[in-house]
Parts: structure tokens; sequence; C-alpha cells
């Protein structure tokens, strides 16, 4: 029934495996563009980062202890404990799980791994507030908790076996021809005294007693029972079960305990694929591409490896080197910071439908990356991030969430002007703009004069998109007509150089009411955007 | 925080129009250690003509052709006069320091003889001059040149038509011609500086050339706006004869003029070379007198220059350049507050007419002086020891009706430094 | 001496070379640079939200300012973008309010003293030319050059009073210590075009074009850039067919002061080995 349980639990398992690799391999081919180059691929990251986690250590060093604690427990648990029967007693003919080396090393293994998952809780907790402030969200606790239970019922178990009666007879029946009498009551003594069995009956204790079973235990069972002492925390776990351990041992607690423990073992097996798990194949499949570099960006441009999305394993460590934090601080759009973005992303990859406003926050969002490349310098997965948020601009604005300049850039004057807001709240603009347009003061010294156009270098090379220079920008403030301008060419063309700035000769600030002007247009872009996606919603 | 910084200087020149530059080249070619402060771009305004006097008495409308009989004249009429000042070999100097220095920067100008030239400018009107730009000089007194002439324009250039010019000559028994460019490249207007920035490119050159060749038969002189070339006009007009074999010269025009860019540029330059320190719209602040030091601040959006100055040059234009500030009643000196020589009334600032000949009381207001171009106070004594004036801001001087904006501007300034640096190093001049 | 070191967001993936000869340099000049966590000057946000811009702007100068230290950068843009949210920072009560209480739930707070400084008007007026002259033991042998000056930094002069904005001096005096030639060229103060690159390629090239070929005229063999964006921009010049023509090469000054101090080309991040014949 066992078996017959585990090849249910793994052909589940390779299925949700094959679901997925299908599920990344079709969203791949949205963008449908140039094919992806070999030469592009790169071992010496994908071996360092798989096996050695390099950008986890440089990120963080505690993090990455504690990580290597997990790993390095949990893998040797899996290929020495777990799959004894076809490693390590194939590999050592020696082989028990109770005998040295390997009783201490997986007492040592689980504890390290227990360690590590109680150093990732411990680090949710004091951090909660830093977190809490990007809103990172804390996903994983399935898996780390499901691991947690794992070490939990196996070191349980093994405290149970320890102190089990029952499984002593069936040990002494197996592999002893001990009847029932004295010697028994000998090794029971011996193994009560130095393997913190627990037996029923009280039993006296007497050295000749001891030496005798001393005897028969080297006999019969030192060659598959290393000291006790080597199980360092069964052991202890297995004292204070000494209390309960006649109700334990009459239950056979110790038989459902290794139903629980090997439970949840399939658990983890048929969840991987879906779990954060699964980021142990996604990330060496991640750290295998290199991250592109600048000259590279328009080869690939289109291609997308789903697989790397979900190799993301939300650590959050993208979001606290983001260089737009200030961005987010004001505009409190979460898809401004990086792990929320390769969320969503993954959302938009699903094709599931994703609300219109959604889209519109995550294009704006976007909109604000300086590709400084820091989220993708640090990312412990090896995950191109900066090459998501180049396509994803792309993927948006092929669905018709464009930045500000397109948008304005698309409509006609006369269009724009139509769009204009009833009535001028000055208070939805206030400090989000230099406040100079509004002010009669910045501009009624305007005298036409024409130097500034004259100094203009986009007026000067500008030729066929020209429409206002910038003296007859100003005019159409002195008309009352700001909405207007904010949707004119120069505005948008402008090259923010303070030449006409600084020749102005009555002094105005040309080109502070240029950047002011356009501040206003994206103010009303997007407030014309959202009014837009809300009610297509 | 504002950002402070202290610097001295021996002479602060407040204000970046023509006198001010005057003065600040000046100075600091004397050596003496010169900030400026203001805005340079008032000189885009500049036609590149340097008028010394071409009208008086204003009243007679009588149009000089000789300026220096006139200047004694008004130096007996109106002791008050700027020019009253100076005597000839002073007003000499100072052009020919004015020119020389502009040649320097490699702008030349014209050396001046005795007598004023005719211009004439884009509207058909004739300017009486007296310094000219090297590019304009041989269309000086077209009505004595007996030449067959071709007028150029440029299609789309504004405030310059080759006709409307054309028609300032009348009937000559010489033919004159007109030719309009055509750049189809250009849709919309055509800016000036833009306009004269295609002149530093081979390709346009010969292209014009080529076009006004098609007149190398019917005329032997080109007149063509002021617009050849930013920096080297000298040189591409010369390019453009040797390319046409004709003569060619500059027409001046509407504002923004390059001549008048020509001269900033210039002066710009070469002022920063001299190791002038330059504050770009600075607005200036006096604070008090230190023992013989103005104590000033140079204030800018950003950070401040407190300047301890041995000598202030006031330099700060009239109501456009807001050297002076015209309130309900009266006008105001801004910067020291000096009195200021104006009408008594209000209702005494214009004449009804506009054109009245004798034109208006309120373009003689400004600065009285002393001989040595020291403002004076209410009690008729300079109202610092070392504070100067020049320029527009000048009482007495109706500049647009005497044609005598640049001869002023350059004279007192050019004096003023003079009598300061005379004064410090009792030196003798030259 | 010591500086909080603002490199800006485009030097580590865009031009990488400037951030590597930057350090070089400053650890020849004997100037200690310290990396501290900061964010993006806030120039790219300005014309969106002039909120974010200084608050990008003031949240740097108050990291720097918990280390005391002052910030300096060899990006012109990101310089100008400082100073503008300082005037800004100085001049709005409200903004300053604002701002004051997003930094201080981060327990960060600018009171003024940290400034920010650009590479070029450190050497001259910090550093010192004659300090700077003895540090130059391979001068070059007057080969021509001429100098993008870099609109953000030096207009308007009334915000940076970086230098003369109409006749600067500042980098021709740097480069001429060098040992190379300031050429004169009438599109110096000129912008490079880059500001527009993302939303109108086409215009920005178009002045590029203009740049390199009245630079190419004068006859010089490269164009001196000191600012992160300007030679991004020249950088295009290769990836265009129009562009590639011209007989002039875009370096950043770091590289040239480097190499006349001595440094190698790989402690100034040049790949191209022809350039300066190293």
């Amino acid at each position: 029934m066992i078996i017959k349980a585990l090849t249910i639990a793994i052909s589940l398992s390779l299925i949700g495996f094959l679901y997925q690799f299908f599920s990344f391999i079709k969203t791949n081919k949205t963008f449908d563009k140039k094919k992806w180059r070999m030469k592009n691929l790169s071992i010496k990251s994908f071996s360092l980062n798989s096996i050695l986690q390099t950008k986890l250590f440089k990120a963080g060093k505690i993090r990455w202890l504690m990580h290597l604690l997990v790993a390095s427990g949990f893998l040797y648990l899996v290929i020495f404990h777990a799959l004894d029967d076809v490693t390590s007693s194939y590999w050592f003919q020696y082989y028990q799980p109770t005998v040295d080396p390997f009783q201490f090393l997986r007492n040592l293994a689980g504890i390290f791994v227990l360690i590590g998952c109680v150093g990732f809780l411990c680090r949710r907790l004091f951090f909660f507030k830093k977190l809490k402030k990007r809103k990172i969200q804390f996903k994983g606790l399935f898996s780390i908790l499901l691991i947690l239970s794992i070490i939990l019922s196996g070191f349980l178990l093994e405290a149970v076996k320890i102190i089990s009666e029952p499984v002593f007879m069936e040990m002494v029946e197996e592999y002893s021809d001990i009847d029932e009498g004295t010697d028994l009551v000998d090794l029971k003594i011996y193994w009560e005294k130095n393997y913190n069995a627990v037996f029923n009956e009280p039993l006296l204790i007497t050295p000749e007693k001891l030496a005798i079973g001393k005897e028969l235990n080297e006999n019969f069972c030192i060659d598959c029972h290393s000291p006790i002492k080597s199980a360092f925390i069964s052991k202890s776990i297995a004292k204070a079960l000494k209390k309960p351990s006649i109700w334990l041992n009459y239950h056979r607690i110790d038989n459902l305990l290794y139903y629980v423990h090997y439970f949840l073992c399939l658990l983890i097996i048929v969840s991987l694929p879906f779990s954060r798990l699964f980021h142990i194949f996604l990330i060496p499949v991640a750290s295998l591409e290199k991250n592109l570099k600048k000259e590279q960006l328009d080869q690939t441009l289109g291609y997308i490896n789903t697989a790397t999305l979900y190799a993301c394993t939300n650590c959050g460590f993208c979001s606290d080197v983001c260089s737009v934090f200030p961005n987010f601080l004001i505009t409190k759009n979460i898809n401004t910071l990086p792990h929320a973005k390769i969320e969503s992303f993954k959302k938009l990859m699903n094709s599931a439908p994703v609300e219109s406003k959604a889209l519109y926050m995550l294009q704006s969002g976007n909109g604000e990356c300086t590709y400084c490349h820091k989220c993708t310098d640090i990312c412990p997965s090896g995950i191109d991030l900066q090459n998501l948020w180049v396509l994803l601009n792309q993927k948006l604005s092929l669905k018709g969430y464009q930045d500000n300049y397109t948008f304005i850039n698309n409509l006609s004057l006369e269009k724009w002007a139509k769009l204009a807001p009833e009535k001028e709240k000055t208070s939805s603009t206030q400090g989000k703009t230099t406040q100079l347009a509004d002010n009669v003061d910045s501009f009624e010294n305007c005298i036409q004069c024409t130097i500034c156009t004259n100094v203009c270098p986009v007026v000067e090379h500008d030729i066929d998109g020209n429409d206002y220079t910038p003296q007859q920008v100003l005019n159409l403030l002195r008309l009352g007509k700001k909405h207007l301008a904010t949707g004119t060419r120069m505005v948008w063309n402008c090259l923010t150089c303070f030449s006409c700035q600084e020749s102005c000769p009555q002094g105005i600030k040309v080109a502070d009411i240029m950047i002011e002007l356009r501040n206003n247009g994206n103010l009303r872009a997007d407030a014309l955007k959202l009014e837009n996606f809300t009610k297509a919603t | 925080m504002m950002i402070q910084k202290d610097t001295d200087c021996d002479v602060l020149v407040i204000g970046a129009g023509m006198a001010g530059m005057v003065a600040s080249a000046r100075a600091s070619q004397l050596g003496l250690k010169t900030i400026q402060a203001g805005n340079s771009s008032a000189l885009v305004f500049a036609s590149g003509l340097f008028d010394l006097l071409g009208v008086f008495p204003i009243d007679s409308g009588e149009i000089l052709s000789k300026p220096y009989p006139a200047i004694k004249k008004l130096q007996s009429d109106q002791p008050d006069h700027p020019y009253s000042k100076a005597n000839q070999k002073q007003i000499e100097d100072s052009f020919l320091f004015l020119i020389e220095f502009l040649d320097s920067a490699g702008l030349k100008y014209h050396l001046p003889g005795t007598c004023n030239k005719q211009i004439l400018t884009s509207v058909g009107t004739f300017k009486p001059t007296y310094i000219v730009p090297a590019t304009f000089l041989k269309g000086c007194d077209l009505n004595k040149v007996g030449k067959n002439l071709l007028i150029v324009d440029f299609k789309g250039l504004r405030g310059f038509s080759a006709k409307q010019a054309a028609s300032g000559l009348g009937d000559r028994k010489e033919k004159t011609h007109t030719l309009s460019i055509d750049l189809p490249e250009n849709k919309g207007g055509l800016n000036p500086v833009h306009l004269a920035k295609s002149f530093e490119n081979q390709e346009f050159i010969q292209k014009l050339s080529d076009k006004i060749l098609g007149f190398s038969k019917k005329a032997d002189i080109v007149g063509i706006p002021a617009i050849c070339g930013i920096q080297n006009s000298f040189e591409i007009v010369k390019e453009l004869e040797e390319k046409t074999g004709m003569d060619i010269f500059e027409i001046p025009g509407m504002p923004p003029s390059i001549p008048g860019l020509r001269l900033k540029n210039a002066f710009e330059k070469k002022i920063s070379d001299l190791n002038t320190l330059f504050l770009s719209n600075a607005k200036i602040v006096f604070n008090a007198m230190e023992d013989d030091n103005f104590i000033l601040q140079a204030i800018n959006d950003n950070f401040e220059t407190r300047i301890k100055a041995k000598c202030v040059i006031l330099a700060t234009g009239r109501f456009l350049g807001k050297g002076l500030f015209a309130q309900r009643n009266n006008v105001v000196e801004t910067i020291f507050n000096l009195p200021i020589f104006q009408p008594k009334t209000r209702d005494q600032w214009h004449q009804l007419n506009f054109f009245d000949p004798k034109g208006h009381q309120i373009n003689q207001t400004g600065l009285e002086t002393d001989d040595t171009f020291r403002p004076l106070d209410q009690t008729g004594e300079p109202a610092f020891e070392n504070l100067y004036a020049a320029g527009s801001i000048l009482a007495h001087n109706d500049f647009a009706r005497l044609k005598s904006g640049t001869g002023v501007c350059c004279v007192s300034a050019y004096l003023a430094v003079n009598n300061f640096y005379k004064k410090s190093h009792k030196m003798r001049n030259k | 001496m010591k500086f909080a070191y603002f490199p800006g967001c485009k030097i580590p993936f865009e031009l990488k070379e400037y951030g590597d000869s930057f350090e070089a340099i400053m650890k020849k000049l004997e100037v200690r640079l310290i990396d501290l966590p900061f964010n993006c000057c806030g120039y790219p946000s300005k014309n969106k939200n002039l909120e974010i811009s200084v608050l990008s702007s003031i949240r740097n100068l108050a990291l720097a300012e918990q280390q005391g230290l002052d910030l300096i950068t060899p990006c012109k843009c990101c310089y100008g973008q400082f100073k503008h949210a300082i005037y800004f920072w100085n001049n709005r009560t409200d903004l300053r309010i604002k701002i004051n209480k997003t930094l201080k739930n981060e327990g960060l707070s600018w009171k003024g003293e940290t400034q920010i400084k650009h590479l070029l008007s450190f050497l001259y007026n910090d550093f010192g030319l004659l300090k700077l002259k003895h540090k130059i033991t391979k001068p070059f042998s007057n080969e021509k050059i001429v100098v993008q000056y870099g609109c953000h930094a030096l207009r308007p002069f009334s915000i940076t009073g970086f230098d003369d904005p109409f006749a600067p001096k500042i980098f021709e005096a740097l480069v001429n210590i060098i040992g190379l030639k300031n050429l004169e060229w009438s599109k110096s103060t000129e912008c490079c075009g880059n500001p527009i690159y993302e939303t109108n390629k086409k215009l920005s090239l178009k002045m590029l074009g203009s740049k390199l070929k009245t630079a190419s005229e004068t006859g010089a063999a490269y164009i001196c850039n000191a600012c992160t964006h300007c030679q991004i921009q020249y950088n295009f010049m290769v990836m265009e067919q129009e562009l590639k023509k011209f007989q002039i090469t875009p370096v950043l000054f770091t590289q040239i002061l480097g190499k006349a101090m001595g440094l190698t080309k790989n402690e100034l991040g040049i790949i191209n080995t022809d350039l300066f014949n190293f």
C-alpha cells in the first residue's frame, strides 16, 4: 500500500511538472518573435548560483546561511534517508538508519533544516514593519510549514520509536534468538539504561544484569544500533516522552507517526510543482540564462521564458534596492516595485482576464522604472528582471496601455482640448507641479520677443513636428488656454535644456513652465486613463 | 538653505546691456578684478549699428551728416547731456576701444571717419548711424551708390521684405531687383537664429550662391538680411562674394537681431576670457557701505553671492532693463534709490501727439551725474564716492530721437571706468 | 577627502565604463568614495510629479547627511536635478513639510548641510587646477578636442551656479591641463538630444547628427563628455548608419584624465584599445 501511495504521489507530481512545463511553453508563444540564441547560456552562473547560491550570498549573508542549512539538510535527508533503500543501502554495506554516522547525520540534517526554517520565520517577524512598508507579502508559508512538520514528525517518530516496547519486541523476535527469560530481561535492562527504551514492567537494574545485557547487545543489536547519544535530538525528545510513554506505546503511536511522516513527504512531492518549492528547479533554469547586456536588448525582444517568472521566491530583495522606492512612497502604487510587478506579470501571462484598472496601474508603475539594473543584480533566483520590465512595457503597449507621451501624441490638439477638465481644481494638482502656469505673474511680462524660440534647439531641428513655438505656448497662457498648451508638441518635445529660460530678457521661467505644462498634461492624462479603465471594468 | 558665497572685487558692473558690457570689457582690460551681474539678452534687440548722434536738434528733425560739429553744439546747448562730460578725443577713444575689443573677439566693425552713414533698413527707411559692422559696409549710403542692386529676402522670415526694403530707394537711375528665396524644407515661419545657423553649412552657401548668381548680369551689388551666420559672419559674406562675384552687404532687420546676437556672443566670450565673473540673472541688493567699500548681495534663485566692491558701475538700463521703475506718479531708481531727474507731475510725462517733434519728457528722465559720471544725490553732490552710472539710465538723453544710444552707452561706460581707474591709480590719461 | 558616491541609474547598466573610470581617477586623486543605498535622483519623474522628483533627491541627501558626507556625481542630469530639488525644498513650504514627514517615517531628515557636487566643479573649485596638474604624469600632446558642456549642469545658472552659462570655461580649463587642445565649437553648449531619445528618437538623432557634423568640421578628433546621458547619446552614433561616418570619437572626461594620470585601460573600462593608443 505504501508503495502504491508512493507511485501515485510521484505520478501526480510528474503530471504536475508536465502541466507547468506546458503552460510555460504555451505562454512563451505570446510574442512570437525572435528565437533565443544558445550562446547566451552561462554554465558558470548556472552552477555557481544553483549549487552555491552565490547571488543570495551577495544579497544577504545570514539569509544565505539559513537557506544553506535548510537546503543542505533537506538534500541530505532526501538522498540518504528518504531514498535509503536505493542509495545508502546500496552504497554502504553496513548501512542501517540507526547506525552511525547516519543516525548522527540524520539528526544533524534535521536540526539544520529546523534552524533554517525557524530563521526564515523569525526574519518575517523582525522585519515585519519594513516589509509591510513595501507591501511584501509572505508567500511560501505553506512550504516552510510543510518542511517543518516533516522534520518535527520525523524527530517525533524517531523519539517514539526509541521508547517503544512493541518495536523492541518486534526487533528481538526478528533479529535475535532470545526467548522469554532472563536474557530478555537483561537485554531490556541494558536497553532501558542505554537506549532510552521504556518498558511496561519495572526492571531491577543490577551491574551483573547490565553486563549480560551488554553482551547480548553486542551479539545481536550493536551491528545495527549505534549508541543513542548520536541521535542527540531524538534522544532528548524521547526522554521528555517518558511520562506518556505507556499510552504512546499502547496505542502504537509510532505507526501513526510513521504514516503521518510518510504522508507529509508524499504531500511535498505532489505539491512540488505548484508550491514555492518549485524554485528548486526553476532557479537553475533562470540562472542558466545570462542577464542581458544593453547591446542585446533588441535581440531577444519579445522572448520570455515564463519559467523564470515562477522562479521568484518572493524574497523581496529586489524591492529593497529598487531605485524608485520614493515614487512608490508618493503614488502608493505597489506596481512600482519589482516584487509586485513580477506577480502581476504572472497574472498577465496566464491569459486570465485581468481588470483594466489593474493593468493601467501596472503600466503606470512599470513606467517609473529607470532600468538601473539593481533588482536584476541582486535577485537571488537569477531572474533577468530588467528584461522583464522592458517586455512588460511592450506587452502592455500592445494591449493598449501606453505611456502618456504616446497617448497625447496620438490625439489631435482639438481632441485634447475637448478633454479639458470641467473645473480646474488646483488642489488636485497642488504639490505635484511648480504652479507657475496658474500664476499670472509668471508670464505677464512676456513681450513676445521670440528670443526663446530662436535659441530653442527643438524648434531648430524639428521642422516637421513643430506646432507651437515656446513664445507661442507662453501666449496661449496669456490667452487663458492652459489646457490647450499642455497638449502641444512643443511641451512634449521640450528637452528641458533651459536655453530659453537663460536667455529670456524678462526673466521668465520659460523652461520651468514647459515642464509644468507637461506635468499638468501627465496628470490630466492619468486622470482620463483612470476614468476610462475604471469604467471598462 | 541658500548657499552663500563671499567674494570681493575692484569693480562690480550692474547690467549686461551695451553700457554694462563696455564697462566690463574696459575694467577687465585694465586689469581690474571685475564682477558683472545682469541679463545680456537685451543686446539681441540691438541692430548692430553704433549711433553717435544722428539728429540734432530733436525738433528740427534734421538728419546729421557730420556728428562732431553737432556734438559741439549739443554740449553748449545742453550741458546736462552725457556727451557734455567728454571731449571729442575721449569719444573717439571710447569707440576705438569698443571696435578693437570686438575685433579681438572676432567681430569686425568698420573704423569710423567723420561722417555719419545712411543705412537702408528692412522696412525701407534710411537710418543715420556712425559705425557699422564690416558686413554692412558696402551697403552704406546706397542712394549715392551708382550700382545695380539686388535685394534678397527669405520666404517666411518675418519682418523682412525685399520689396519693402527696395521701396525706400524710390526711383533710381540704376535698377533695383528683388529676389525671394524659398527654402522648401522650412514649413511655417523661419526663425532668424536658426536661419543664420544654416549659413555655417557649406551646402547651404552653395545653394544660396547659385540662386543669387542668376542675377549676376543684372546686378553688381546684393543686399541680404543680416543673418549671414552667427560666428564668422565676415568670412561667410566674403565667401558668398567669391562664389557670386558680386559685392554683398547685410541689411539690418527686426529683432531678434543677429548682429545683436553677434555682439552678445563676442562680449561674453572675451569678458569670460579676461576672467570676469558673470552672474547671469542675479538680482542686486545694496546692503551698506563698509569703510569705502560697497557691500551688496547678488541673489540668484538657489544661491547668493555677497560682494564687497570698491567701485560700482550702474548700467541697469531704463524701464525694460528695470534700472528705472515707473510707479503711479513718479519714477524711481531700483537699486540705490537715487534721485531721478523727471517731470514734476505724471501728466507731463507724455505729449498728446505721439510723434510730437519735441519728443516726450519721460524719455529725458534718468540719473544726473557729475563730470566723471557719478550720479548725484539730492544735494547735487555725488551720492557715493565710487558709484558711477552709464548708459541709457542717464538723464537728458532721448536716444531714440537723437540717435545717440550706443554712443552714450559706450562713452559713459568707458569714461566711468577710466575715471575710477585714474582716481584709484592716480595715473594720467593716455 | 571623502564623498558619498552617487552614480545615478544609468551608469551600472548602460555606461559601466564611466563608473569604473570615475572610481579609478578618484582613487588616484586620493578621494575616498563611499557607497550608500541611494535611490534615483528623481530627474525622470520631474515632468510627471514634482513631489516625487524632489523627494527622491532630498532622500538621497538625507542618506548622505546621516553619514556626514557630501555627494559627488559624474552625471550632470543628476547634478542639475539635485540643485532643482534643493531650490524647491527651500522655496515651497508645502512640499517641504510633506517631504520631511515622509522621510521621518524612515528615520531620515535633511537639514540642508549636505551638498551635491559634480566631478568637474569639484575638480575646478575644490580640488584645484594646480594640484591636479601635479597628478598628470602622461599629458597628451595637443590632440584636438571639443567639449560637450551638457545643459543640465550649465543652465539655469540661477539654480546650478555651475559656470558662466554663455561663455563657460571650467571644462576647457580642465581639458587643457591634461594636454589636449580645446577648439572653439559653436554647439558646445547646446543640448545633445538625449532627453527625448525614448519619446522622439527621430528628432533626438537629428540633433545628434547636427552636433557630430559641426564638431567634426572643427577638426577635432574627440568630443569630451562629463555626463552619463551625453555620452550615452553620442554612443548611439555607432548604431546609426547616418552618424557612423563622422570622423570624431566621443570620450569620457574621466577616461582622458585617467590616461593622463597613468592609469591602465582596464582600470578605465576602455574596451576599444584603439582609443588613445593604449
